[in-house]
C-alpha cells in the first residue's frame, strides 16, 4: 500500500505571531493539519484504527509566546516541488500562523525535538516601577545560585541552570521601564528551561529582593477584587512578552545551525 | 461610534483559561463589511466550544453577513474566570470579530438552546453592560431578540426580550433586519418600532402580550393588548429547504469545540412521532436534501475547512431515503484520505446498525441506542416504534459487526411508568448481555461493555405531554431503586442522574412570565452555567424560588387537564392541539402512531395548515 513506502519527508519552518500567540501546543498542532489537508499535499497516514497524518512538530512554546521560528516534519507519499508545496501551504495558512520556508530532508534524520535543542528568545518586559538594577541583581542571584525551584502542578521542581544555559543571559534597558532579556537555552531530557519559568523566579526574586517595591497595575486591581493572578511574573511586570527568535541544532563540535 | 476593548481584553488573555476562545482571527471567519451600517451579533449563551458548534446560529450568520450592509459578528459567554476579570476591569462584552463592544450594535440575537441556559443569557448581557428588562432599554440599546429551539415557551424569557423568532429563522431574519432598518432609518419610537416588527410572521414581541384576567381565559394565559399583533405567533417553516446551502459554517476554531467537524445538515425534521419529543414536533415537516446535494457539500466541505470528520446531522440521520447509496458514495470518495464520518446517532433496527458499520470501517468504538423505555408496553405508549425484535436484532448485529461497547439510553418518570416497566429495563439488560456474549469470541467476552444510562423524563410544551406533570423526587427515588435491583449482577452498568436539575428544566419548560423574576434573581445571586455539572447551583434555585413564593417542585409535578391555559397556547407550534390531545390518548391506550413519512398522513396538521409539504429525495421503505 501506498502508506508503506518511505516517501519523502518535507521540513517546514513557520511563525506564529501577534494574536495567535494565544494557541495552545495542541491547538496549534490541529491547525497546521488542517492546513495542509486544505492545501492537499499528499500527506502519509499512519496504519492501525484510526489513521492519522504522519506530521512531528518542534518543542511546544510557553502559552502567549511568539515565535519566528517554529517547524513541522510532514511525511508526504508523493514528491511536490519545494516552491510549490510552500506556496500551496501559504495560500491555505492564517498569516499569524504562516510558513516561512520548507526544504526536504533524509527522512530517517533525527526528529524535531531531538534536533532542535537550542533555542533563543528574545522577552520584552515592562515594569515601570522597576529600575535596571533591581531586575539586573534579581537575575545575577538567580545565576550565582545556579537553579532554578518550581512549582509544577504542585509538586516543586528543581532545574540546574547552567546546563541549561547555552550562554549568560542579557539583559537591555531599551526605554524607561522597559527592558529586553536575551536568552539562549539548550534543551536537555531531564528538562528543559523554559523562558516562563525563569521570569517566574525572575519576579518572585524582585519581590523578595526589593519588598517595598510597587505591584504592577492590574496586580493591585485584581489583589483588591480577591482575583487571582495565575502567574508571579504578572504581579511585577506589566507585561511580558516572549518571542522564539531562532532553534537551532547544536552539532558535537559545539557549532550550532539552524532547522533549515 | 462603537468601542474598540480588544486591548483591554489581550492584557487579560494570559490569566485564563483558553485564551484562544477570545482571539476570532479562525480560518473562514467572515471578513466584516466596512461599509456596513447595521451591525448584529449572533450570541450563543454558553462558553464558545459549546457555540460555536451550533448549526443553527452558524446559518443565520452566513445569511445576515451575506446580506448588503449588514455585518454580523458572533459572541460567547464568556467563561467564569475571563467573565470575573471583565467586570473587574470594566470591560463590556464584545463581538468577535471586531472587538467592539456589544453594546454599540444594532442587533444581539441569542440563542436560547435548552431550558438551563437562562442564567447565562442574563450573565452575557450584563456582561454587555446592556440592561437585561426589555422594559429598561431604549432606543439607545441594540434591539435585543430571541430564537432557538426553547423559545416555543418563550414566557419565562420574555421579559428580557425585545422580540422572539419562533421557527426556523432562514427567511425570517432577513424580513426581521429589513423591517428594523427601516424604523430605525424612519426613525420611529420603540414602541412603534416594535409594533412594526411584530408584523413580520413568526415574531413575538412580549410587551404587547399580557395575561388575561382569569375569567377570560381559556386555553391561552396570554392575549394580545395593542391592536394589530398576532393573537398567534404561528412557527415559521423555511420554503424550499433543500435550496438552502447544506454547508452552514466554514469557520475553523482553533479550540476544540463540542463537535470539531465538518456538519452538514441532511434532512430537516422527524416524524416518527415519539410523544415526549419537542424536536419530533417542531420540526415538521421532513424535508431531505438528495444524496447528490449532500455528497459535493460533504467534499466541499473537507476541502474549505480541512477538517478529518464531517457528520451528517439531522433528528434521524438513517432514516433520510438515500442514506445507503450516500453513505457508499461517501466512503468511495473519501478512501485513503484518513476522513471519518460520523453519524449522530443510529436507528434501533438491523439497517441502522448496517448504517453504523458502513462509516465506522476497522475503528469501533462504542455504538449508541435508544430503547427510551425497557418494556414494549410503555415503548408503544410513548410511541417509541421499535419493537422487542429490533431491539434484539442491532445488539446481534453490533456484536457480530465487531462492535464490544453499546450503551442503551432510557427515561425514566414516563407517563404511565410501572415497576414493572422498570424491571424490564433490567430484564433489556441482561438479554443484551447474553445478545453480546453469544455473539462474540470467547476471548473477546471481557472486552464487553454495556451501559444503560437513565435520565429523568422532562414533559415539554407542544407535545402530547405537555399536560402531564413531572414524577415527584421521592417516588422518582424509589423508582431508581426498583431499577438498581433489577439490573442484571454481571456485566451491564448502570449510570442515572438523579439531579435536581430535571426539575428545574421542567420548571422552565412549561413554566410562565412569573419565572423572570426567579431567573434574575438566582443570576444575581451567583448562579451561571447552570448546564455544566460542576457549576449548576440547584440549591441556589430551589432556595431563591422558596424566598420569591415559587413552589419550584409543585410546579414541575403539576398536571394539566385539556381544557385548563397554558402559558405557551399563544405560540403556535403549527401542530394542531386537537393532534396533542389524540395523541395522549392513544398514549393512554398504548396506541401507536405511523411515520407519515412512511405511512399515511396522520393529520398533525402542519403541511395542510401551511404551504409546507414533506418532501423526500426518494421512497422511504419499510422494512
Amino acid at each position: 500500500m501506498l502508506n508503506n513506502q518511505i516517501g519523502f519527508k518535507l521540513r517546514v519552518r513557520y511563525q506564529k505571531i501577534s494574536r495567535l500567540r494565544y494557541l495552545s501546543h495542541l491547538e496549534v498542532l490541529r491547525a497546521i493539519e488542517r492546513s495542509i489537508r486544505r492545501a492537499e499535499l499528499p500527506f502519509a497516514l499512519t496504519q492501525g484504527f484510526s489513521p492519522h497524518m504522519k506530521i512531528a512538530y518542534s518543542a511546544a512554546l510557553p502559552l502567549g509566546a511568539e515565535s519566528l521560528d517554529e517547524y513541522f516534519d510532514v511525511n508526504l507519499t508523493d514528491f511536490v516541488d519545494t516552491k510549490e508545496a510552500l506556496k500551496r501551504l501559504q495560500d491555505n495558512s492564517p498569516e499569524n500562523l504562516y510558513p516561512l520556508d520548507a526544504k526536504y530532508i533524509d527522512p530517517k534524520s533525527d526528529s524535531l525535538t531531538k534536533a532542535l535543542t537550542i533555542s533563543e528568545y528574545e522577552i520584552s518586559l515592562s515594569s515601570p516601577q522597576l529600575s535596571p538594577e533591581h531586575i539586573q541583581l534579581a537575575l545575577d542571584e538567580i545565576l550565582n545560585r545556579n537553579y532554578i525551584e518550581f512549582d509544577k502542578k504542585g509538586k516543586i521542581k528543581k532545574l540546574e541552570l547552567q546546563t541549561r544555559l547555552y550562554k549568560k543571559p542579557q539583559l537591555t534597558t531599551i526605554d524607561t521601564g522597559k527592558y529586553q532579556l536575551n536568552l539562549i537555552t539548550r534543551a536537555l531530557d531531564s528538562g528543559s528551561l523554559r523562558p516562563d519559568i525563569l521570569i517566574d523566579a525572575l519576579a518572585r526574586e524582585i519581590e523578595i529582593a526589593a519588598p517595598d517595591v510597587e505591584l504592577c497595575t492590574r496586580a493591585i486591581k485584581f489583589k483588591d477584587l480577591g482575583l487571582d493572578l495565575r502567574f508571579d511574573r504578572f504581579r511585577v511586570f506589566e507585561s511580558v512578552l516572549i518571542k522564539r527568535t531562532a532553534q537551532y541544532i547544536e552539532e558535537v563540535t559545539g557549532e550550532i545551525k539552524r532547522g533549515i | 461610534m462603537s468601542t474598540n476593548v480588544f486591548s483591554q481584553v489581550e492584557t487579560l488573555l494570559e490569566l485564563v483559561e483558553r485564551p484562544s476562545r477570545y482571539i476570532n482571527h479562525e480560518w473562514g471567519a467572515s471578513a466584516l463589511d466596512p461599509n456596513a451600517d447595521y451591525r448584529a451579533c449572533m450570541m450563543y449563551p454558553d462558553t464558545y466550544e459549546v457555540g460555536q458548534a451550533n448549526q443553527g446560529l452558524a446559518i443565520l450568520y452566513s445569511i445576515l453577513n451575506a446580506q448588503e450592509g449588514v455585518s454580523c459578528e458572533r459572541a460567547y459567554t464568556p467563561w467564569i474566570d475571563m467573565a470575573d476579570c471583565m467586570r473587574a476591569l470594566d470591560i463590556p462584552l464584545y463581538g468577535l470579530e471586531s472587538g467592539d463592544a456589544l453594546k454599540d450594535f444594532d442587533l444581539i440575537g441569542i440563542q436560547y438552546p435548552h431550558e438551563m441556559a437562562v442564567t447565562n443569557i442574563l450573565e452575557s448581557l450584563d456582561l454587555a453592560q446592556i440592561p437585561l428588562f426589555s422594559k429598561e432599554r431604549s432606543l439607545d440599546d441594540p434591539l435585543i431578540i430571541a430564537g432557538g429551539p426553547s423559545v416555543l415557551n418563550p414566557e419565562p424569557i420574555a421579559d428580557f426580550f425585545d422580540c422572539v423568532l419562533i421557527g426556523e429563522s432562514e427567511e425570517q431574519i432577513i424580513k426581521f433586519v429589513d423591517a428594523h432598518r427601516k424604523a430605525l432609518a424612519e426613525g420611529l419610537s420603540r414602541e412603534d418600532m416594535l409594533f412594526a416588527l411584530s408584523q413580520v410572521p413568526g415574531v413575538y414581541v412580549p410587551q404587547f402580550y399580557a395575561e388575561l384576567p382569569k375569567e377570560e381565559q381559556s386555553r391561552a394565559i396570554y392575549a394580545p393588548i395593542k391592536e394589530g399583533v398576532p393573537e398567534k405567533v404561528k412557527r415559521q417553516i423555511v420554503t424550499g429547504f433543500k435550496n438552502t446551502d447544506p454547508l452552514a459554517s466554514h469557520i475553523v476554531p482553533y479550540a476544540a469545540t463540542v463537535h470539531d467537524r465538518v456538519a452538514i445538515e441532511i434532512l430537516r425534521g422527524c416524524s416518527r412521532g415519539c410523544r415526549f419529543c419537542q424536536a419530533g414536533m417542531a420540526y415538521r415537516p421532513v424535508r431531505e436534501r438528495t444524496a447528490d446535494q449532500i455528497v459535493s457539500a460533504v467534499l466541499e466541505g473537507l476541502k474549505k475547512t480541512g477538517y478529518d470528520e464531517v457528520s451528517l446531522t439531522s433528528l434521524s440521520t438513517t432514516d433520510h431515503s438515500q442514506i445507503e447509496e450516500i453513505l457508499t458514495r461517501l466512503n468511495k470518495r473519501l478512501a485513503i484520505t484518513g476522513v471519518r464520518i460520523s453519524l449522530p446517532s443510529q436507528r434501533m433496527d438491523s439497517f441502522g446498525v448496517e448504517m453504523a458499520a458502513l462509516v465506522s470501517g476497522s475503528k469501533k468504538g462504542g455504538l449508541t441506542f435508544a430503547p427510551e423505555a425497557g418494556s414494549q408496553r410503555l415503548r408503544n405508549v410513548i410511541n417509541k416504534n421499535i419493537t422487542e425484535e429490533d431491539i434484539e436484532k442491532s445488539i446481534e448485529g453490533a456484536f457480530k459487526a465487531g462492535w464490544r461497547r453499546i450503551k442503551l439510553y432510557f427515561m425514566i418518570g414516563l407517563p404511565s411508568e410501572t415497576d414493572d416497566d422498570l424491571r424490564a429495563i433490567g430484564e433489556l439488560a441482561q438479554r443484551a448481555y447474553e445478545i453480546a456474549r453469544d455473539n462474540c469470541e470467547p476471548s473477546q467476552r471481557s472486552a464487553i461493555q454495556i451501559t444503560c444510562s437513565a435520565a429523568i423524563f422532562v414533559p415539554k410544551s407542544h407535545t402530547p405531554y405537555q399536560w402531564f406533570g413531572q414524577v415527584h423526587p421521592d417516588e422518582i427515588k424509589r423508582r431508581i431503586e426498583v431499577l438498581k435491583e433489577s439490573m442484571p449482577q454481571k456485566g451491564v452498568r448502570l449510570n442515572y442522574h438523579a439531579s435536581d436539575t430535571s426539575y428545574l428544566e421542567a420548571v422552565l419548560a412549561r413554566g410562565d412570565r412569573s419565572l423572570a423574576q426567579l431567573i434574575y434573581e438566582v443570576w444575581k445571586r451567583g448562579a451561571r452555567f447552570d448546564a455544566w455539572t460542576e457549576q449548576a447551583q440547584e440549591k441556589l434555585w430551589f432556595e431563591t424560588a422558596e424566598e420569591l413564593g415559587f413552589n419550584l417542585l409543585e410546579l414541575a409535578c403539576k398536571s394539566y387537564g385539556y381544557k385548563d391555559p397554558l402559558p405557551w397556547a399563544h405560540i403556535d407550534s403549527l401542530v394542531l392541539n386537537n393532534y396533542l390531545e389524540m395523541e395522549d390518548l392513544r398514549s393512554k391506550m398504548s396506541q401507536i402512531t405511523e411515520d407519515c413519512t412512511f405511512g399515511l398522513c396522520t393529520y398533525c396538521g402542519v403541511c395542510t395548515r401551511t404551504n409546507a409539504d414533506i418532501d423526500l429525495a426518494g421512497d422511504r421503505l419499510v422494512e
